[in-house]
């Protein structure tokens, strides 16, 4: 008869107590020999190559597996030692439960809401369960991206540490190894940057993460930390954020032109025509949201501004008139 | 049985048995539904827990649980299971990221709590607790996100002034408030709309203005309307290249003239027509031809303005 057929799982959990259980150093042959699941009969090619699988599959959980060497520096054994394996006593009031509760819910994604699920219920086993009842709050965070760069990049963050990785260019489809001291992580409008000191270009910089063409990797300490008081959101758009500094004043049809209305101060009821005073943050914005507009606007002042719209309309008009090619 | 089973599996069992410890007599229905698992598949988890153990795996060598007299859980001997394994960064990163993000979020009820949980959780995977810059925190106007939060907390209705980005247009409607939604840089509203008759997402910065709706309140059990997307074909030039990362577009090809295609999808042909117009001729709308001849119109009837001067 066979030899019962030893489940993988099983397997693995047996090695994670036999090399925790004693503190001391366990040898590659008393593994083979007491381990169920490692077959003897197959041969020491076969264990070999079984256990180091094993072993990167165990470390790459985040097992701590130490291998211990003897005095010639060969390996006499392997042990996982228990205060690296485990998570230090912690304790959270029930407010920070229901808080890392929450956390963890705010992930859209499916493989880093399974992460945040599972370091949860570790932490689970130390205070017990958040208690979620009640109404849903009327604001909640939600993180919709997937961007898997994310997290190891609020690592490299919190570490200090300068990263690296390949990056396509917005402009062109030319992709390109680039070297980053990373001041902070910023969200807006849908999608993720990370901003810091362009070591290449010696500049300040932003990256869009869905931009990135490899995972980033550790490239040694910061050099350029963020200069103190820094607003990292102004130097992603200088655009949105800067100030206004362009200014217009333009006519808008009855009920129309809503985005020009939002960039005025005029007390100019929705449905009334009339003129407004604009402002925005470059004149290019301006000449955007204007041509927006279509013909619920018509730029008065100033002629620079007036021309523009006229030269862009002219060329959006015969372009579209011809046919295509 | 795949690697990456059989490692979800370990994983699962050694997070298991410290969780069970501080949940004594826990069901095995809630133990699986907190694990997300069958009730079926916790009980296979807990027999092969039951034979593994220390090397001899004599009886006092395995770990024992006791979950067969009433369905509850019990574990008597953990072995050297007993405290969970430390958090991986990745577990550990995207609790701290929800954490920063909550913290941020208008009107949360214990931002403290949410501090110190953050800096608990950094000392235990032995970070660094250091202030780190991360924001989502998109522009909103404070005393309509305060209005808004009230109507939602009393269930009232409220009117809003809202400019539509699709038509450009402002108009009034009355809206019964669920939810605002705060999503990578992005904040909605998500309320029962009267002018459409359904369930509708409306931008927080788009909403110019909002005022208390008086009457009966809205009856929101309708059906939503989805509006199907149609394809559309540009040709864009570099310097408005950007669209592609912002408006989730593909890129599917190479135009005359250092352009790249682009294929993107649209619900509405007058949003459509209103981009292409206000990139000036940088986005060139091949396809639909409607759209494309759309434009052209556009152009030319905002042009007429121009020329009566």
């Amino acid at each position: 008869m066979a030899a019962p057929r030893i489940d993988r799982t099983e397997r693995l959990l047996n090695l994670v107590f036999a090399l925790m259980g004693s503190g001391q150093p366990v040898s590659r042959a008393s593994i083979a020999a007491s381990i169920p699941g490692y077959d003897p009969a197959a041969g020491q090619a076969a264990f070999e190559r079984m256990f180091e699988r094993d072993k990167d599959e165990l470390r790459g959980l985040g097992i701590p597996i130490r291998t211990v060497l003897d005095v010639n520096g060969d390996v006499s054994g392997y042990t996982i030692d228990r205060d690296a394996y485990a998570l230090p006593e912690i304790s959270f009031t029930a407010s920070e439960r229901s808080a890392l509760a929450l956390a963890a819910s705010a992930w859209q994604n499916a493989l880093v809401r399974s992460s945040a699920a599972a370091g949860l219920r570790k932490l689970e086993s130390e205070s017990g369960s958040a208690d979620l009842q009640g109404e849903s709050p009327a604001f909640v965070a939600r993180i919709d991206t997937g961007e898997a760069s994310l997290l190891s990049l609020l690592g490299f963050l919190r570490s200090r540490q300068s990263v690296t990785f390949d990056y396509k260019s917005p402009q062109s489809n030319s992709v390109a190894t680039r070297h980053v001291d990373p001041w902070g992580l910023i969200a807006q409008d849908g999608g993720w940057y990370v901003v810091g000191h362009d070591r290449d270009r010696d500049a300040t910089r932003a990256f869009r993460l869905s931009r990135m063409r490899s995972e980033p990797r550790a490239a040694g300490a910061v050099l350029h930390p963020a200069p103190a008081g820094v607003d990292l959101r102004s130097l992603i758009d200088p655009g949105t954020r800067g100030g206004d500094h362009a200014t217009a004043s333009v006519r808008v049809a009855a009920g129309g032109a809503a985005g020009l209305r939002r960039l005025s101060t005029d007390l100019l009821p929705a449905d009334t025509a009339g003129i407004l005073h604009v402002s925005g943050p470059t004149p290019e914005s301006l000449l955007s949201s204007v041509l927006f507009a279509g013909d619920d606007a018509e730029v008065h002042e100033p002629t620079e501004l007036r021309e523009a719209v006229i030269a862009s309309l002219t060329r959006l008009r015969d372009l579209h008139a011809q046919a295509t090619s | 049985m795949s690697a990456s089973t059989s490692a979800e599996r370990l994983s699962r069992m050694l997070a298991l048995v410290p969780w069970l410890l501080a949940h004594d007599g826990v069901r095995i229905e809630e133990a699986a539904e907190h694990f997300q698992v069958t009730p079926e598949q916790l009980e296979k988890d807990l027999w092969l827990l039951i034979v593994c153990g220390l090397p001899g795996y004599g009886p006092d060598q395995l770990v024992d649980i006791d979950f067969w007299d009433d369905g509850r859980i019990h574990v008597i001997d953990a072995q050297t299971l007993d405290r969970p394994l430390r958090l991986s960064s990745e577990e550990a990163m995207s609790l701290l990221l929800g954490l920063r993000l909550l913290e941020q979020v208008p009107g949360v009820h214990d931002r403290t709590a949410i501090i110190t949980a953050a800096a608990k959780l950094s000392s235990a995977v032995d970070l660094p607790d250091g202030e780190t810059a991360v924001s989502a925190q998109p522009p909103i106007n404070e005393a309509i996100s305060a209005a808004i939060a009230t109507a939602i907390t009393l269930h009232a209705d409220l009117m809003i002034t809202y400019a539509s980005g699709t038509s450009d247009q402002v108009t009034e409607r009355r809206v019964s408030p669920r939810q605002v939604v705060l999503a990578d840089g992005r904040a909605y509203l998500e309320a029962f709309c009267s002018l459409a008759g359904a369930q509708r997402t409306f931008r927080m910065d788009r909403i110019m203005d909002v005022r208390a709706a008086t009457g009966a309140a809205l009856d929101p059990d309708q059906v939503v309307v989805h509006q199907a997307p149609s394809t559309a074909l540009l040709a864009v030039e570099p310097g408005s290249a950007w669209i592609i990362d912002v408006l989730g577009a593909e890129i599917v090809g190479e135009a005359t003239g250092d352009r790249i295609l682009v294929r993107l999808d649209f619900a509405d042909p007058r949003w459509l027509i209103r981009l292409a117009l206000s990139r000036g001729g940088q986005i060139e709308v091949l396809e639909p031809a409607s759209a494309r001849a759309g434009v052209a119109d556009a152009a030319a009837a905002a042009l007429r303005a121009y020329a009566e001067v």
